[in-house]
């Protein structure tokens, strides 16, 4: 046993931590005791400082971020102080959010042999331990494949393994589904929790179907705003107000009762189950009753402005023989938002790069009001349709936000006076034009997100393609690039954007499911949450849906569920 | 999609199977042998060894993809020679260096499509070099690739905003590549900067010592190999 076997895994006093180059503290005097062998969550919305109290855990604050840096830390009962990175990394294994930047090796084998190599394990062991590690996160038979060729959510994945090959007691995963579908997020969180004893951190921002029974951590600029030991029962409910108040999203269910608990004070059944089928079957059992028939949906229906046909696309060099998108037959609507969701790897990404024109396909077409996309020279295709790619920081380059939403026009030949404004234009329906004269970089990610947005609807096109146009970003960022994109739609233009986010589906019209590189289905939000498709091609379905499912009904948003729930002997309306 | 960027070509070739140190050291040797060998006549032969070695190993696609660049070299290096000296042998020396360059070349080529960057720090190590010096001497190998894949996805999305690379003047040509060069810079500033926090963060450094994945056996392959390269440097030093 290590010394200070009884104490807790991480116990902080009084810390504090001040980037050199920052404005204000981003650690300010937090106090907090996570016990060992437990599943703990650290909540807070983006700047609430969750990344920096990960840094100091395993040293590279103060190594490698530099700053002031106060109070105590005891990582495994033993401080911190004086400690390397590399030290710690036997303690504290770290997923970092920025997982791209941690893979170094030519072969997934090799990345997770890494930390093995480090600690020594006997070199014949190496190769087994390696390869079981893989396939724990799913990457079975992705031993010789280069890292490089890897989908974002395999390569998030492979990091994970990479990790948890140093076999650290603490484990801490910062953000680890952003970029993975929801099934895949449940095997990870599955996986971190199976071993026996250790401890696992779970940094988030957003609860739905993460496992939080343990202790958490609200942070808020910079202070733990809220913290319990564990959660009861039926807990979630009281905490999910001031979640949502903090910018963290709660598990559906528990907001949808604390909502129905404010607007029917008691009348809820007790005990009431969390979990989507159980809350539906407890409130039906109880007398409550589902008020309003669903609005019919209206199937959206528009011209099609683009269309696949028998689109099939095979990367040179892959294995497995599959192609990336094989014969896909597809309609875009005019003046819709359609969503493309799938698991990891089904060919989303591939699906959007060619409706934009980005690829040529290996046999099939796409064609764009009657053109073939892949042939309009690339500077009359910008002016007709815009693609926001997933990483804003690999287009941003100008001194100012303005300038960089005026690059597009300019390259398209327009006058100054007519790109400054269209650039105006652009940057108001974001919502920075107030911050047209700022250095991008100091922008936060959703707000470069959203100029990286502008950059392209500066130059005008009617169909916008965006890839993962949420990823990374906290809950009041995703919505409101939801309803920016909304707002787009509704002036007419085509929206298409991939997507990983379940729960904003309802904001789509038309939802396209991918499933290994086939379109398992496509229809209307209600349709596709309410059937089975997402599960068949490996999608987990949102919590509202399966609440749906219990009584029977369509999927409809949190608000509309919670207006419509009533309970027995209740009127029509409170 | 630029995939993986780096030479390295997964093949199973006999060069695949030598011993990394082996490589190594023999590498310097025919490295060596190369820059002694004086005669046009010993270059050629010696030019004649990774030609051998390429067609034999399958690896000729390698050679060929570079082979431009090659007789580039060489071209260069006679025109500049000639055109400074002005006499035949100065165009001779010329033909001398740029065949030294151009074989050395081929030469490194050959080492990084039979090679793993891993397998590379492994040799170095098993040599004798401290593991993170061997680590940073092959870092660059390993950017490489995440250099050129941000290269690719900065290109596409800059090309989709309408920037035109190709035609105009020289002056405004070269001003384009402003809104590609700025985000590369800062791309590759931001992996510097995440890389030495990731790799301690992953345990590099945790014991004095590692283990390797890579077993490294040394087999009568490589004694050939590396005791072919020294007799072809000794022959070159002392002829």
């Amino acid at each position: 046993m290590t010394r200070g076997a009884g104490e807790p895994a991480v116990s902080a006093r009084g810390l504090s931590f001040t980037y050199r180059m920052g404005a204000g503290a981003a650690l300010d005097g937090v106090n907090l005791d996570l016990p060992r062998g437990s599943w703990g969550l650290l909540l807070g919305a983006t700047g609430a400082g969750k990344t920096t109290l990960v840094r100091t855990l395993n040293r590279t604050i103060p190594r490698f971020h530099r700053g002031r840096l106060e109070g105590s830390l005891h990582v495994m009962g033993e401080p911190t102080s004086g400690a390397g990175v590399a030290e710690m990394a036997a303690r504290v294994g770290v997923v970092f959010q920025d997982f791209e930047n941690q893979l170094l090796s030519t072969s997934c084998l090799l990345e997770v042999a890494f930390a093995l190599e480090s600690r020594q394990v006997p070199s014949a062991e190496i190769a087994p331990r390696a390869s079981a590690l893989l396939g724990s996160v799913g990457l079975d038979g992705f031993e010789q494949r280069d890292p490089a060729t890897l989908s974002g959510g395999e390569r998030q994945r492979l990091v994970i393994a990479a990790v948890l090959a140093l076999e650290a007691p603490l484990l801490v995963l910062d953000e680890p589904a952003s970029d993975l579908d929801p099934s895949a997020r449940e095997a990870i969180y599955r996986l971190a929790g199976s071993a026996p004893g250790r401890t696992v951190l779970l940094v988030e921002h957003d609860l739905e179907g993460v496992p939080c029974e343990g202790p958490g951590f609200l942070l808020s600029d910079g202070r733990v705003a809220s913290s319990w030991p564990s959660v009861p029962a039926a807990g979630m409910v009281e905490l999910s107000p001031a979640l949502e108040a903090a910018g963290v999203r709660p598990p559906p269910c528990a907001a949808l009762a604390a909502r129905l608990q404010e607007a029917w004070p008691g009348r809820l059944p007790r005990p009431l189950p969390l979990d989507p089928e159980g809350m539906a079957a407890a409130l039906r059992s109880a007398g409550w009753r589902l008020q309003e028939a669903p609005a019919p949906v209206s199937p959206a229906r528009g011209a099609a402005v683009s269309r696949c046909e028998e689109l099939t696309h095979a990367y040179p060099g892959a294995s497995g023989g599959r192609p990336a998108l094989d014969a896909v037959d597809l309609e875009i609507l005019e003046g819709r938002v359609t969503a493309i969701v799938g698991a990891n790897g089904s060919g989303k990404t591939t699906l959007a790069r060619h409706l934009a024109g980005l690829l040529g396909p290996s046999s099939g077409r796409v064609l764009h009001r009657g053109e073939e996309v892949s042939r309009i020279p690339p500077p009359q295709r910008a002016a007709r349709i815009g693609f926001v790619f997933q990483n804003p920081d690999h287009q941003i380059f100008a001194a100012t936000a303005g300038q960089e939403a005026a690059f597009g026009p300019l390259n398209l030949g327009a006058a100054p006076a007519e790109a400054r404004r269209r650039c105006d234009a652009a940057l108001e329906a974001v919502g920075l034009l107030e911050k047209a004269d700022c250095d991008p970089f100091v922008l936060t990610k959703g707000e470069r997100q959203r100029l990286a947005v502008a950059s392209v609807l500066a130059c005008e096109p009617s169909m916008l393609v965006l890839d993962e146009p949420t990823t990374g970003l906290d809950l009041r960022e995703q919505r409101r690039m939801m309803r920016l994109l909304r707002d787009l739609a509704a002036a007419g233009r085509t929206i298409v954007m991939v997507t990983h986010a379940l729960w904003l589906l309802d904001e789509a019209d038309r939802v396209v499911v991918l499933a290994r590189g086939r379109v398992a289905a496509e229809g209307g939000p209600a349709e596709v949450l309410a059937g089975s498709a997402l599960e068949r091609s490996g999608l987990r379905r949102p919590d509202l849906a399966l609440f749906a499912s219990g009584w029977g009904a369509l999927p409809r948003p949190l608000d509309a569920w919670a207006g419509a729930l009533r309970p027995p002997e209740a009127g029509a309306g409170p | 999609m630029t995939g993986a960027g780096g030479l390295y070509a997964p093949s199973g070739s006999f060069l695949h199977r030598l011993n990394p140190s082996g490589k190594v050291v023999a590498l310097g040797l025919w490295f060596t042998a190369v820059l002694a060998a004086s005669s046009l006549g010993g270059l050629a032969a010696l030019a004649a060894i990774p030609l051998g070695a390429a067609a034999a190993a399958g690896l000729t696609g390698v050679v060929r993809r570079f082979g431009r660049f090659a007789a580039v070299l060489f071209v260069v290096s006679v025109a500049l020679w000639g055109l400074l000296s002005r006499d035949e042998a100065g165009m001779a020396k010329g033909a001398v260096v740029g065949a030294r360059l151009a074989i050395m070349l081929v030469l490194g080529l050959l080492f990084l499509a039979s090679t793993r960057v891993e397998e590379m720090t492994e040799g170095l190590r098993r040599l004798g070099v401290p593991y993170t010096a061997a680590f940073a001497l092959t870092l660059s190998f390993r950017l490489l690739p995440v250099f050129l894949s941000a290269a690719g996805a900065i290109t596409e999305a800059q090309e989709a905003r309408g920037l035109q690379l190709r035609g105009g003047p020289l002056h405004t040509r070269l001003g384009r590549y402003v809104p590609l060069l700025v985000p590369l810079v800062l791309a590759g500033l931001r992996s510097a900067t995440t890389l030495a926090p990731a790799l301690e963060s992953r345990g590099l450094g945790m014991k004095p010592g590692r283990t390797s994945l890579l077993e490294s056996r040394w087999r009568g392959a490589d004694g050939l190999s590396c005791a072919f390269a020294l007799a072809a440097a000794a022959a070159a030093l002392w002829s």
